[in-house]
């Protein structure tokens, strides 16, 4: 039975579809980043496609879903509406196209066809920088989130500007400028995207989601991180990444301490408000407190790295081993259990929330299958440990075992919340990812126009 | 000596490597460069800059580009 219009409409429509039809692309970079990140593992993706990995999952999952949330959070968090959903739904094409089209290059070793993908990738980014950015600049007061919500807006921008001039570095030779080489512009681009476009989001997601979801407030200690976070680690982003550009280690080691400090102040914010909660356990919380753990050990060992040499290659985000810390335990469990929890919410409210005290109706947390939550939380723990040990010079085959296992994870994951919209979902799932390109629209939806 | 660059050492992503290594060659100096596999992108990248190359396979994963100013 369905409860609210059986519509999608890109500009006015329900507002569940703009966000899902994001999560439901991202899940499918996920598998498709995961797949890559196994074959090179297996050593049979040669070159390039460590780069398909890292954008695949980085690009097509992290940030996909991102923006997803962000056109979803905002308006409700802020009371600010959406300044377009034509727009946000644009973006989403776009991104997607430019992404998969980057893999595909990569992956096929065609380099011309790099600055054309980019170009995609591109226009997607500014156009959810300027739809943020005008939904962001009706909000009265901007709280700690939309602060960091609009830093994280002009990272993305940042980082597409950096990430178009190397697309077109490969085709068409336009560095070194100014002394800025290839290998430079690089590592400031890899910097930004990693600490400033998805850590920046991620640390002013979680001031809302890690207190809201313990039920928990920042008090004492909490308030003075909060502050030595939001001032120092934007600073510290900006600094390291300019640092590795123009090659100062001096200006590099400043703003990877500062960097440091901001996530070592997150991390302790973060874990007070799991270690305080008398909230039940939820796959969203008990991935949050990997998140917690994580981001602290991650802290610990950048600080080392980071004061010792700055700009090296294999320390861009902190010593040998430490990336997939970083990227996994960090990035991708957050984003895991934020989708734990928003995916059900979404589906929930649109389907069942009208109907509560008028016939039974499950809690969000029936939505999704438990057993295989708990599956995917040890799988994806141990594949992206096993590869950690393997990047840290750990022998035998940790790297194939552990992409595997990342890899089945990412699948029960994927498969979990599929899933919830299509037990539960008002619209079939084709809809909620193609909206009007799938049959016509109704009645409800050419009345509205 | 020829310079020599290990692609095989180098984490993640190395054209930037590449590309600053060739770049600092002096006209008639070569560079080497030892692969895990054929690097069959980096010929167009090389065209694109104005560098000559010859590949030599030593073992089955063994590559070496001999990479000029052309």
């Amino acid at each position: 039975m369905s409860v609210v219009p059986d519509d999608i409409d890109a500009e006015r429509g329900p507002p569940m579809s703009t966000p899902l039809r994001h999560f439901v692309v991202g899940l499918g970079f996920l598998l498709a980043g995961l797949a890559v990140g196994g074959l090179v593992a297996a050593g049979v993706a040669p070159g390039l496609a460590v780069l398909a990995h890292v954008h695949l999952l980085l690009v097509g999952w992290v940030c996909v879903t991102i923006m997803g949330a962000m056109t979803q959070f905002v308006p409700v968090w802020s009371g600010a509406p959406l300044h377009s959903r034509r727009l946000a739904s644009a973006e989403l094409w776009l991104v997607g196209a430019g992404v998969a089209g980057l893999a595909v290059a990569l992956l096929a070793g065609r380099v011309a066809w790099l600055p054309v993908a980019g170009s995609l990738l591109f226009a997607g980014i500014w156009t959810f920088g300027y739809n943020l950015a005008r939904t962001l600049a009706r909000v009265d007061s901007p709280g700690v989130t939309e602060r960091h919500f609009a830093l994280g807006v002009g990272f993305f921008a940042l980082v597409s500007v950096l990430g178009i001039l190397l697309a077109l570095d490969f085709a068409v030779p336009v560095l070194p400028v100014a002394g800025v080489t290839h290998a430079r512009l690089l590592a400031a681009h890899a910097t930004l995207a990693v600490f400033g476009v998805i850590l920046t989001t991620v640390f002013g997601a979680l001031y809302q989601l890690g207190t809201m979801f313990t039920q928990t407030e920042l008090h004492g200690v909490d308030v003075h991180l909060r502050r030595v976070e939001e001032v120092g680690y934007p600073v510290g982003v900006l600094l390291l990444a300019g640092g590795r550009l123009v090659g100062s280690p001096p200006v590099a080691r400043v703003g990877g301490v500062l960097v440091v400090l901001g996530a070592l102040s997150l991390g302790v914010v973060l874990g007070r408000k799991l270690l305080e909660t008398r909230v039940p356990r939820t796959p969203m919380l008990s991935r949050y407190a990997v998140v917690a753990g994580a981001l602290l050990l991650w802290a610990v060992l950048a600080a080392r790295t980071w004061v010792a040499d700055p700009l090296a290659r294999s320390a861009w985000f902190g010593p040998a081993g430490v990336a997939h810390l970083l990227l996994v335990g960090v990035v991708a469990f957050v984003v895991a259990g934020t989708l734990y929890h928003v995916v059900p919410f979404i589906v929930w409210v649109n389907r069942y929330s009208d109907l509560l005290g008028y016939e039974k109706v499950p809690m969000i947390d029936d939505l999704y299958v438990d057993r295989v939550a708990a599956v995917d939380f040890w799988a994806l723990l141990g594949g992206g440990a096993f590869v950690a040990l393997h990047e840290a010079g750990a022998p035998g085959p940790l790297a194939v075992v552990g992409g595997a296992l990342a890899l089945a994870g990412g699948v029960l994951f994927a498969a979990n919340l599929l899933g919830v919209l299509w037990r539960h979902s008002p619209q079939p799932l084709s809809r909620v990812v193609l909206g009007r390109l799938v049959g016509p629209a109704d009645a409800a939806s050419q009345g509205e126009k | 000596m020829a310079p020599t660059l290990d692609v095989r050492e180098i984490p993640g992503e190395p054209f930037g490597d590449i590309l600053a290594a060739a770049t600092d060659l002096d006209d008639g100096e070569t560079l080497v460069l030892v692969n895990g596999f054929e690097p069959e992108p980096l010929y167009a990248v090389l065209t694109a800059r104005g560098f000559a190359y010859e590949t030599e396979r030593i073992a089955d994963d063994e590559w070496r580009v001999h990479i000029t100013r052309a």
